[in-house]
């Protein structure tokens, strides 16, 4: 309750206090009776609010959110209590609060975080805990690579997506390529899994840049690839740092002599709107769009914009799908949540139509099966939105993740 | 010191110890006590930044430096190389201390503001290369240090790597102690008060400031090889000028100068960012409000006050 009333508040604060709390043990013994006793489920939400990312922690919140209130808040009969943790994008910071949400708040299930090196952070620590763990952005290839029997990956690994753009892009747009990335372990996790898969399909990478994680103009780098003047232009970069190289990359006039293909998140809902026109024309692989003629994808959208009045994107549906991926394997243990061997076992087994297609999980890296789709960026009314152009149906895991 | 009181000062100790001997069977969850072994570690860290700083009257905003030297050479040396975890600690310290002398040799010429400069300069030179050379992990970081044995018990196990941290804890205080009750320490805090008079007595006084600079990195040292056996896990964010400045921030928050103080600091400050940071993102704003507070009305930091508080008007 808020400290520092005036007396007139106090008494005000007091009543409401004591009409909450009946209220409160109303519904408690009224939930009480419907859920037979069980507990609320606590799952931890660590991830990045703040920051040049924070938007994409917010976006995988909102989804979770979303699949709630489609819920009544229960998950397998059971309330849900999601607790929010920011890791500031910074391992030693996630390692902190991965502790605090595990034996100070006994979170059940740990969702998140989008960094791959906070993730790889808590990889020792929750081997050695075992908290069921799904992940909810971090895409390191590596991560499915270490078999942790509690790490659940139903997003994005950076091999399918880049991976599936390099002979993509070879084939069909052109031979010569620049590749950009952000200088930490996923900006060179997407541009190998790219270029081994581009020079598969034929073409040739001409340049490769690495700009440092805290670079914030790129006027250098975009001369750089003029000189150099690539067919096309792969990058990847994060949070709002995609939102500026997108607009420096058309400011200096590159964008009609090279095509722009990205990683997903370059070119999402989350950093069109920092983009704007820039994006136009721009293609990118990933594992949703927006525009997906499916009847799930179109009641997600439309349930979405009714609570956000914005449309949703790659990581809002993230965090829908994850959540429900808990929720599936929650009901086939009958809510027994906390019966981990039974859990993650029924987890290895949820199989479902998210919005972005059908998942599945690989039986033994517990990476997502899903569909890789091609995109390309378009004006819609006077909204920039991804339409799909092509389509890698049902992707699993990096074959050398499985050895 | 009279029997009386020293033996009075003896009663004092053996309570604190009893104490930290107890708190971990209060505080029977995990979290709790590595909350507070965290706040040990943290408050190593921060008195050996009160040496130079409370005694020496050398602000350094680069200590950073050899905590996370001391926490890279641990991990990367048992991580990469394959070396045992206590060989890598004793390594990692040794290179923060070699580290310590190398760029005190060119700081000690300096103080004030000119000082406060070149360490940040040097430390700075440090943190860019743990950025970008990523043998060593880059701005990744690195982990898979896996917690040694202490004789018959595990690090990994909470309550012995808080009894561990403990016992380091206290023998880090007590020679700390030692070293400014000595003939070392009274020449450290003389320069700080007059160097042309101590130079005038015969103090080679850029050579005490020296060693103090030394020790001041071999005591970092220890707290953050400490902190990676306790995450184990380093990244650049152990050598990065934010710690620098919340080492800075501990010491002053508790009352530079007093050894104890930095420790208090170090857990005030630590207890506020764990359950502030929970509540609202804008949890810096808040410490920074409590501390501009503390700057204010506290004079000599909590410590200080507690102090006074205790003992009337004796500071």
């Amino acid at each position: 309750m808020k400290h520092l009333l005036t007396s007139t508040q106090s008494r005000r604060a007091v009543l409401k206090g004591a009409a909450a709390s009946t209220a409160l043990a109303f519904e408690g013994a009224f939930g009480a009776a419907i859920a037979q006793g069980a507990d609320t489920i606590k799952i931890g939400a660590l991830n990045v609010y703040t920051k040049g990312y924070g938007v994409f922690g917010e976006a995988a919140y909102k989804g979770m959110m979303l699949y709630l209130d489609e819920n009544n808040g229960m998950v397998a009969g059971r309330k849900v209590e999601i607790l929010r943790e920011d890791d500031e994008f910074n391992p030693q910071v996630g390692l902190q609060k991965l502790r605090k949400l595990v034996e100070s708040d006994k979170v059940q299930v740990i969702m998140g975080p989008l960094g791959s090196h906070v993730a790889l952070a808590m990889v020792d620590y929750l081997r050695a805990n075992g908290t069921p763990w799904i992940c909810t952005g971090a895409g390191a290839t590596v991560l499915t690579k270490l078999r942790l029997p509690n790490f659940f990956r139903p997003t994005v690994s950076n091999w399918q997506v880049a991976y599936a753009m390099g002979e993509w892009a070879a084939k069909n747009l052109a031979k010569d390529a620049a590749i950009v990335a952000s200088d930490f372990v996923t900006g060179h996790d997407i541009a190998n899994s790219f270029k081994e898969s581009y020079l598969k399909g034929g073409g040739k990478v001409v340049k490769e840049i690495y700009p440092p994680i805290t670079a914030t103009d790129f006027s250098a780098y975009i001369s750089d690839l003029r000189a150099s003047a690539p067919g096309l232009t792969y990058c990847f970069f994060g949070g709002t740092d995609a939102a500026r190289f997108v607009k420096q990359f058309d400011q200096f006039g590159l964008k009609g002599k090279s095509t722009l293909v990205g990683f997903q998140s370059v070119l999402d809902t989350d950093t069109f709107s920092g983009q704007g026109k820039s994006a136009v024309g721009g293609i990118s692989s990933g594992i949703y769009s927006e525009l997906l003629d499916t009847p799930e994808n179109k009641v997600f959208v439309e349930r979405y914009r009714a609570k956000y009045k914005a449309m949703p994107g790659i990581f809002e549906e993230t965090g829908y799908s994850a959540l429900r991926c808990v929720d599936e394997a929650a009901k086939a243990v009958g809510g027994k949540i906390e019966d981990r061997p039974a859990f993650l076992a029924a987890m290895a087994k949820v199989s479902f139509v998210a919005p972005r297609g059908p998942i599945s999980f690989d039986p033994v890296t517990h990476q997502a099966i899903q569909n890789i789709y091609i995109r390309r960026a378009k004006e819609e009314n006077n909204q920039i939105v991804n339409e799909v152009i092509d389509v890698v149906r049902q992707m699993g895991d990096f074959p050398g993740n499985k050895a | 010191m009279s029997a009386a009181a020293k033996s009075n000062d003896l009663y004092k100790w053996l309570a604190a110890l009893a104490l930290a001997i107890i708190i971990p069977v209060l505080f029977a969850g995990s979290y709790s006590l590595g909350l507070i072994t965290e706040t040990l570690i943290f408050a190593i860290a921060a008195m050996s930044l009160d040496l130079l700083m409370g005694y020496g009257g050398l602000v350094s905003f680069g200590h950073a430096a050899f905590f996370g030297l001391g926490a890279y050479g641990t991990v990367l040396l048992a991580v990469k190389l394959g070396f045992s975890v206590w060989l890598s600690a004793l390594c990692g310290i040794s290179v923060a201390t070699v580290a310590a002398a190398a760029i005190g040799f060119f700081c000690v010429r300096m103080t004030g503001v000119a000082f406060l400069m070149l360490t940040l300069a040097f430390a700075q030179l440090i943190f860019s290369v743990g950025v970008k050379w990523r043998a060593i992990g880059g701005s990744d970081g690195i982990g898979g240090l896996v917690k040694p044995d202490l004789f018959l018990w595990s690090l990994a196990d909470p309550l012995t790597m808080y009894l561990f941290t403990l016992a380091i804890f206290a023998l880090v205080l007590v020679a700390m102690r030692r070293l400014i009750a000595s003939q070392f320490g009274h020449a450290l805090v003389g320069i700080r008060e007059n160097e042309t008079r101590m130079r005038a007595m015969g103090f080679a006084t850029q050579q005490i400031r020296l060693v103090a600079f030394i020790l001041a990195g071999f005591f970092g040292s220890i707290g953050g090889t400490l902190y990676a056996l306790y995450n184990g896990f380093v990244s650049p964010d152990a050598l990065s000028w934010g710690m620098s400045g919340m080492l800075l921030l501990m010491v002053v928050l508790g009352g530079a100068g007093s050894l104890m103080g930095p420790a208090i600091g170090a857990g005030v400050f630590l207890l506020m960012k764990h359950f502030v940071s929970s509540h609202t993102q804008h949890w810096l704003l808040v410490v920074g409000v409590i501390f501009v507070g503390c700057v204010m009305f506290f004079r000599q930091g909590i410590w200080g006050m507690l102090k006074r508080q205790a003992g009337g008007s004796a500071p």
